[in-house]
């Protein structure tokens, strides 16, 4: 049985271990470039519209120019972190597990929820920075549909999971 | 048991539908005024720099966008091929999505035949979706080819081409899936066999 379960998450987790690797490593190496920029280079904003740069830039202007990029590309670093502990913990407890269908509802919503808002926070950035009209965030705000739709086919598969779960502890009781 | 998600993807695949007739209209519309407009993920600094181009046509921060004024049937194809294509399987995938979601709600999850289709609908994000921004690619740079002036500011296909990350995560999360399915599957026939 646990060598089925080793196999059942295997193509996915060896792709999502190598991808994480690599994206750990870039968010990192990224944030120190991106805060030395911050630093010393002037603020360019780069909308749906137009392109904009701040010449002598405000103290808030700098911190403020750390949100332009950072937020979906940590989210997006965390989600596949999350994706590897998920994986990893469904491996050793199987999937047909009450904790396993807890971790993808959490995953599921992580994904509803964190992608969108941290798109929404860059769009307020590029906003605040250089806003092109009232309310032009709205229009600006690169809307994540596939992080949402997964979300909500996690949050329909963590009820599958469970009703697996129940099924296993049935059949375990009979035998 | 899949409901809210059910009901999101037959939306989304109804919006879809719709959207990608309204676009074949758009395009067939276009290509009668003989007008044919493309992007390109090339910035250009200023513009002073569209100057390779023999049509101009406007900067956007994201890329540059190209018109030709007289477009031959091949660059018709090839406009067509630059955006249909993503379209087409964008639709597809939420068909497929609803016939998969229809069939498991009627025929229950935990059943062979479900993660048969999960299998499918797996192989199908993580090949056709790159596929066809590969396409894309291809069809763009063949028509950023024919309307650029000098060599040197020719694109590669490759900075062209917008791979569907998470098309391919998901698509391996669901050949995982059809497995995990298939193991409850033989759980439930063996349960059900106690009974």
């Amino acid at each position: 049985m646990s060598s089925t379960r080793g196999n059942q998450v295997q193509p996915l987790l060896g792709v999502v271990t190598a991808i994480t690797g690599i994206a750990v490593f870039t968010l990192v190496s990224g944030l120190f470039v991106t805060v030395l920029d911050a630093l010393r280079k002037p603020v360019c904003v780069r909308d749906s519209w137009r392109e904009t740069c701040i010449e002598g830039p405000t103290g808030g202007e700098r911190a403020l120019s750390l949100l332009l990029h950072t937020p979906t590309a940590v989210v997006h670093v965390g989600a596949l972190l999350l994706l590897l502990v998920l994986l990893v913990r469904a491996q050793r407890l199987g999937p047909h597990n009450v904790h396993t269908a807890a971790d993808v509802r959490g995953y599921g919503l992580y994904l509803l929820i964190a992608l969108p808002v941290s798109t929404l926070v860059e769009a307020l950035a590029r906003w605040l920075l250089a806003p092109y009209d009232t309310f032009s965030f709205v229009g600006d705000w690169d809307f994540p549909w596939w992080a949402v739709l997964t979300g909500l086919g996690l949050l329909s598969l963590a009820k599958v999971l469970d009703a697996g779960a129940e099924m296993r502890a049935e059949l375990e009781a009979t035998v | 048991m899949l409901q809210p998600f059910t009901r999101v993807a037959r939306f989304l695949w109804a919006v879809t539908a719709v959207g990608f007739a309204f676009g074949a209209l758009r395009q067939l519309y276009q290509s009668l005024t003989y007008e044919l407009c493309f992007t390109t993920s090339r910035v250009l600094g200023a513009v002073d720099d569209l100057g390779p181009y023999r049509n101009v046509g406007r900067t956007h921060p994201t890329g540059t966008r190209v018109c030709l004024a007289e477009p031959t049937g091949w660059d018709q194809v090839l406009g067509f091929l630059e955006h249909a294509p993503s379209a087409f399987a964008t639709a597809g995938t939420f068909l497929l999505l609803v016939l998969l979601l229809e069939h498991a709600s009627r025929r229950g999850v935990h059943t062979v035949e479900t993660a048969d289709r999960l299998r499918r609908f797996g192989w199908y994000l993580l090949l056709a979706l790159p596929a066809t921004t590969l396409v894309e690619a291809l069809a763009r740079t063949g028509l950023q080819r024919r309307t650029v002036v000098t060599p040197a500011h020719r694109v590669d296909p490759l900075t062209e081409w917008d791979v569907p990350w998470w098309a391919v995560v998901v698509g391996l999360g669901l050949l995982s899936l059809a497995k995990v399915v298939r193991s409850s599957a033989a759980m439930r026939e063996e349960l059900e066999g106690t009974v």
